[in-house]
């Protein structure tokens, strides 16, 4: 039993490594790199352009730019994988194999989670002597659960349309819609808000219900942690709590919709 | 083996398709030119300040970068495709928002305020310099312990470039009154007294040191001892005054 097992780790394992294999073979790390050399060229010319405040100018620059684009990169790369595999029946020949789905999926979450890590670790590498180290490694962490948050809910969306353009949509529908919930959710509780409207109401409501589902992206990896030192490691905590919560209802849906479809 | 060589491939295009690139080529660069020469003709002014929660919603929860990002756009506002529009050619009413706008994303930057003083208020002509200078005791008022440093610069602004003493004299007087937090410096508050020596009002200065000194707003020994002499100074000036 406890070889039986042990079995299915490896293959948990196996799948994984092919994963990082196939990202690495793909360039993925180098295309990551030239993303982040652009950023710091990006920043350092708007420093130039400021009157003051020119390291913090810096900072925000290259923390939002590689925040935006590490999210986009990895999502777009998981899907032109995923799809990929799809159309040359790949994973037929893999679950035809004695491999269970659930198995493929966890594995191929984490080597993407993995990939999570290191282009998060890469981001903040750069950012080491513009601010303090704690406030950089925490901004790093929570830019990790962001990546792996887009990368979840990106390999879900991959089993569910089928299609690179609809599928990207979704996650960046998601993506936006997660980052600015917060602030969309003020306009509708403002005091321009007619009390009296159905129709104005049913809308604030639905918005209401749609924040409930999405997780809080708002809160991650902010900037002001890296200009005014004001991240702690309870707003870490928090975070961190919240990323679990979602990660386990991403997968728990992936596995879902993995199970009822007939690869 | 290739079918055809590369320079094979190259022969056989058709000259038509070969013409249609030319041309369109040619469309882009002339289009690209037109557009450059229509845009220097005509001048943009500041748009409408947006709402700030439209704002905060495009911000995707990065306040302080777009706060900054909007700064670097103000702040290059008067370079306009082909013309250089100098500061008093500026909607200073719609600056003025715009400004705002940028200090209510990014309450801690002290970039909006900067430009407002050092850009925008030292330009020489006094409508604008008064609409700016009310910006910026306005936020002062908000927040006067955050906010000083930008009322003594409009203070002294007020003195030295616009010979405005009324002006100058109000601006140092709040700044005394409002400005009381611990991170205050002390010697801002000897801003008005100094100014009114300068104005030769060394009764009136002399009064407001006392005061400073009475009310314990001063605790360090060497500023208490400077402040003394500077005491006794007004006061032989004061006995010598007919």
């Amino acid at each position: 039993m406890k070889a039986l097992s042990n079995n299915k780790f490896s293959h948990l394992l196996v799948i994984t490594k092919a994963t990082l294999v196939e990202t690495w073979r793909r360039q993925f790390f180098l295309a990551i790199a030239l993303i982040i050399l652009t950023g710091m060229a990006l920043s350092t010319f708007s420093e130039s352009l400021a009157l003051t405040e020119s390291t913090s100018i810096h900072i925000a620059f290259l923390a939002t730019f590689l925040r935006t684009t590490l999210v986009v990169s990895l999502a777009l790369f998981i899907l032109n994988s995923q799809m990929q595999e799809l159309k040359s029946r790949f994973l037929d020949q893999m679950f035809a194999l004695p491999l269970s789905k659930n198995h493929w999926y966890l594995g191929k979450y984490l080597g993407f989670t993995i990939t999570a890590l290191l282009i998060s670790l890469l981001a903040a590498l750069t950012l080491l002597t513009l601010a303090p180290w704690e406030q950089v490694l925490m901004w790093q962490l929570s830019l990790f659960f962001e990546l792996t948050l887009v990368a979840g809910f990106t390999l879900l969306c991959s089993f569910t349309f089928n299609q690179t353009f609809s599928a990207f949509l979704v996650v960046m529908a998601f993506y936006l819609l997660s980052r600015s919930m917060s602030a969309i959710l003020l306009i509708g509780h403002g005091p321009l808000n007619n009390p009296t409207d159905y129709w104005g109401n049913l809308s604030t409501q639905t918005i209401e219900v749609i924040a409930w589902i999405l997780p809080k992206l708002d809160q991650f990896s902010q900037t002001d942690w890296l200009i005014y030192h004001s991240a702690t490691p309870q707003l870490l905590g928090q975070i961190t709590i919240q990323s679990a919560v979602y990660i386990l209802l991403i997968i728990s849906a992936s596995l879902f919709d993995l199970q009822r479809k007939n690869h | 083996m290739p079918l055809l060589g590369k320079q094979q491939q190259h022969r056989k295009l058709p000259h038509h398709i070969i013409g249609l690139f030319a041309f369109s080529l040619f469309a882009q660069v002339a289009t690209q030119q037109w557009l450059i020469d229509s845009s220097q003709s005509q001048t943009k002014d500041f748009p409408p300040a947006t709402d700030i929660r439209i704002l905060k919603v495009i911000a995707l929860g990065e306040k302080s970068t777009l706060s900054r990002l909007l700064m670097l756009w103000i702040q290059a506002f008067n370079n306009q495709p082909g013309v250089y529009l100098s500061f008093r050619e500026l909607d200073y009413d719609r600056l003025t928002q715009w400004l705002d706008l940028c200090l209510q994303l990014d309450p801690k930057s002290r970039y909006p305020l900067m430009a407002a003083t050092h850009l925008y208020a030292s330009q020489p002509d006094p409508v604008r310099q008064k609409k700016m200078m009310k910006f910026i005791r306005q936020k002062f008022l908000q927040n006067p312990n955050r906010h000083w440093r930008w009322m003594v610069e409009i203070a002294l602004i007020a003195r030295h470039k616009m010979h405005n003493t009324t002006l100058a004299l109000l601006f140092a007087k709040e700044l005394s009154q409002k400005a009381t937090g611990p991170d205050v410096p002390e010697w801002i508050h000897k801003l008005y007294p100094w100014l009114l020596a300068d104005l030769g009002e060394h009764q009136q200065s002399l009064q407001f040191i006392q005061k400073l000194v009475q009310e314990g707003h001063i605790t360090d020994k060497q500023e208490l001892l400077f402040l003394q002499q500077k005491m006794t100074e007004l006061n032989t000036l004061t006995q010598q005054l007919p």
